[in-house]
């Protein structure tokens, strides 16, 4: 049993760190947006088969094909949002959401187009896990707990240290605020699509190495993911990091007491509960 | 003489398709008696409905080759009543939308007496009523529990065991290895809670421990926690209830674990791509498959019909049902659905003289004798609900990356 105890917790920590990114761009968009980008998913998909791809048929060593996915995904997140989503800004919450829904289920049936219903698997070899102060881990299982926390670590320099970062928390405290003060919304808009994008193919490239690609991947990780954005309070990237840790934790000892089926159910219960103290997140405004 | 009628056969048959469209449909019945080596009627159109692409699509290509050289085996002896079956072939697709297009096309303007060869649970469930409401029968290769009571309501059978069978069969082989402590994982989907339901009861019946039985949600990111969960206590083996993709993950959040627990999987479960994308992972991993009727005759036909390399359980079972379809056409001297349906249980099963094919037993039928085809895929007798009543397994083993035979579980039945 305790052995159990000691051993979820890596468990939680990897899960965690595949789901995160994601989270973290769900919560960007709608921190500035303002609207649920229910694609993002899907960009999780598109990250780890662009990486699959690039590593094994184009024989890219895969850190240099997680990366180019990571921007090509970030590309085509930025391209959608030029065309379809711009077109809509002005129009209310409802628009993006449908257009957003309909990208998901695009993006989704393209993979299966191009790759199949079946599962793929990106060339890692499989490993025994190091014994580390007790607790047994992977390589693989590691890197994926590192690049996850440089890739959220990142985000939030970006954030906080640089031009666009005090433009794009400008606009997600007070829009009207910020545009009297001469922000330029555009140009936000388009970096905050591009790091969401960027962010969710990192994740998938994660899951990737965890599990299977399927056409699925994303849409399987959805839900969590929003459950993580929402948890660590929208607009907040080190709030996703540390949200997806929660509902890691909480997924991964429900085992102790519960069928592996209810894990995300566990994961929600313990997402209204937190609500309920904390509206607006663990790290999200007051209001 | 048949190897004559072969040779004109193009000509008697637009002949007699021109006579019997003339109204001198007389020469049917004539047919039926002693002289049933001449062409005797118009072709009989049977439908294959076969997953050609998808997820069954490896599976349902075999199938195809195998009917098709049935077909040419019964039709080279003569045919049905003397007539010539002529297969119309479609895609399901393994995607029941498709099939039920497909089946639409075959009974409506195709005319077929019998659609045979679907795969898919999904599929065989939403052609079923299609078949039903038209009197036409569907034979299948479908494990769900749920068919049963569908099959009830007649024209539906399977040749597939059902998957209460699969469950006696992991018992049967855990105690047969002298395995006493088992861990189960199942994905959360019902033919786990049928399986692992069967399995449970006949295991634990004869001496057996469930050590812990888990489900889990295919939307799992990984299985880590869960492998090391179902490992605790030192089962003998962990029986997995699952789809590939599911029982990929397991299996590799196993090995990064570092346990070295056996596991048991079904056979549908395991294909190349398991064997790929799970690496050492898959290293002896035990797969229980639905079997072939080994060593028969049947069986030596369906091997060399298709070059003799590979396991073919589904390819035997799509034999069977175009041989069972002809012996009950020719038992109930008509070529009607409901005529089928009404003869198929009949040589299915005993009572009659065991024939392993159309050539052999077609004889017989016309002398008025009682036949039991034992077929390829098993000995393949149908209950009165449409399923066979005993089915063989054969246990397999992932080595070297390639599925080595272990041994049969024979005679497993409801």
């Amino acid at each position: 049993m305790l052995e159990l105890v000691r051993q979820y917790f890596v468990s939680a920590i990897v899960v965690a760190s595949a789901l995160a990114p994601t989270a973290a761009g769900i919560s960007l968009i709608y921190g500035v947006m303002r609207y649920p980008n229910f694609a993002l998913g899907e960009f999780m998909t598109v990250g780890g088969y662009l990486a699959l791809v690039l590593s094994a048929a184009l024989g890219m060593p895969l850190p240099l094909a997680a990366l180019a996915a990571a921007l090509a995904a970030g590309v085509i997140s930025l391209a959608v949002d030029q065309t379809a989503f711009r077109a809509v800004r002005r129009a209310g919450i409802l628009p993006p959401i449908l257009l957003s829904l309909g990208l998901m289920l695009i993006l989704q049936n393209v993979v299966r187009i191009i790759w199949g219903n079946g599962s793929w698997q990106l060339n890692v070899p499989l490993a025994r896990p190091y014994q580390l102060w007790g607790f047994s881990v992977t390589p693989y299982q590691l890197i994926s707990i590192v690049v996850s926390a440089v890739t959220l670590g990142a985000a939030y320099v970006v954030l906080m240290r640089t031009r666009f970062g005090k433009a794009v928390r400008a606009l997600a405290d007070n829009p009207d605020l910020a545009l009297v003060s001469g922000v330029e919304p555009e140009p936000v808009y388009a970096g905050v699509t591009f790091m969401a994008g960027f962010l969710a193919a990192i994740g998938g490239v994660l899951l990737g190495l965890q599990s299977v690609l399927t056409p699925l991947m994303g849409w399987d990780s959805l839900l969590p993911a929003f459950a993580i954005a929402i948890l660590g309070g929208l607009g907040n990237v080190m709030g996703a990091g540390i949200a997806a840790l929660i509902i890691g934790l909480a997924g991964e000892y429900s085992l102790l007491f519960v069928q592996s089926s209810y894990k995300s159910a566990v994961a929600f219960v313990v997402l209204a509960l937190i609500l309920i103290v904390r509206p607006t997140g663990i790290l999200g405004e007051r209001p | 003489m048949e190897s004559h009628e072969d040779s004109t056969n193009p000509i008697s048959r637009r002949r007699f398709t021109a006579l019997a469209a003339a109204g001198l449909g007389l020469t049917v019945t004539a047919g039926a008696g002693p002289i049933a080596a001449l062409a005797a009627g118009p072709e009989i159109p049977v439908g294959t409905l076969m997953p050609l692409t998808g997820a069954g699509g490896l599976f349902g290509q075999n199938m195809l080759k195998a009917v098709r050289a049935a077909v040419g085996q019964i039709n080279a002896a003569g045919g049905p009543l003397g007539r010539k079956i002529r297969l119309y072939e479609e895609d399901d697709q393994t995607d029941p939308d498709a099939a039920v297009r497909a089946a639409k096309k075959l009974i409506e303007v195709n005319k077929v007496v019998a659609v045979i060869g679907t795969w898919a649970s999904g599929v065989t469930l939403a052609v079923a009523p299609v078949c039903q409401a038209s009197r036409v029968v569907e034979m299948s290769t479908s494990g769900a529990s749920k068919i049963t009571t569908v099959q009830k309501q007649g024209y539906v059978y399977r040749t597939e065991p059902d998957d209460t069978l699969f469950g006696r069969a992991y018992a049967e082989f855990a105690l047969e290895r002298g395995w006493k402590r088992m861990a189960v994982l199942g994905l959360n989907v019902p033919f786990t809670a049928t399986t692992v339901g069967s399995f449970r009861r006949a295991f634990e019946a004869r001496g057996g421990t469930v050590l812990s039985f888990d489900t889990y949600n295919q939307s799992q990111t990984t299985f880590r926690s869960e492998t090391l969960k179902a490992s605790q206590g030192n089962p003998d083996c962990i029986l997995i209830s699952g789809y590939e993709p599911d029982v990929t993950g397991i299996l590799r959040s196993a090995y990064e674990n570092g346990l070295h627990e056996k596991f048991l999987v079904p056979g549908f479960s395991v294909s190349e791509t398991l064997i790929k994308n799970a690496g050492p992972a898959a290293e002896g991993l035990l797969l229980v498959q639905e079997g072939v009727s080994e060593g028969s005759p049947s069986y030596r036909r369906v091997a060399s019909a298709l070059g003799g390399s590979e396991y073919y359980s589904f390819a035997a079972q799509a034999w069977d049902q175009i041989q069972l379809v002809a012996l009950a056409i020719e038992a109930a001297k008509s070529a009607r659905g409901d005529a089928i349906n009404r003869m198929l249980r009949a040589v299915s099963g005993p009572p009659g003289a065991r024939v392993s094919s159309f050539a052999e037993a077609a004889p017989l039928l016309r002398r008025g004798r009682k036949v039991n085809y034992e077929g390829a895929s098993g000995s393949i007798d149908f209950d009165a609900d449409g399923n066979i009543t005993t089915a063989n397994f054969r246990v397999a083993e992932v080595r070297d990356g390639k599925i080595a035979p272990v041994q049969l579980v024979k005679g497993v039945h409801f």
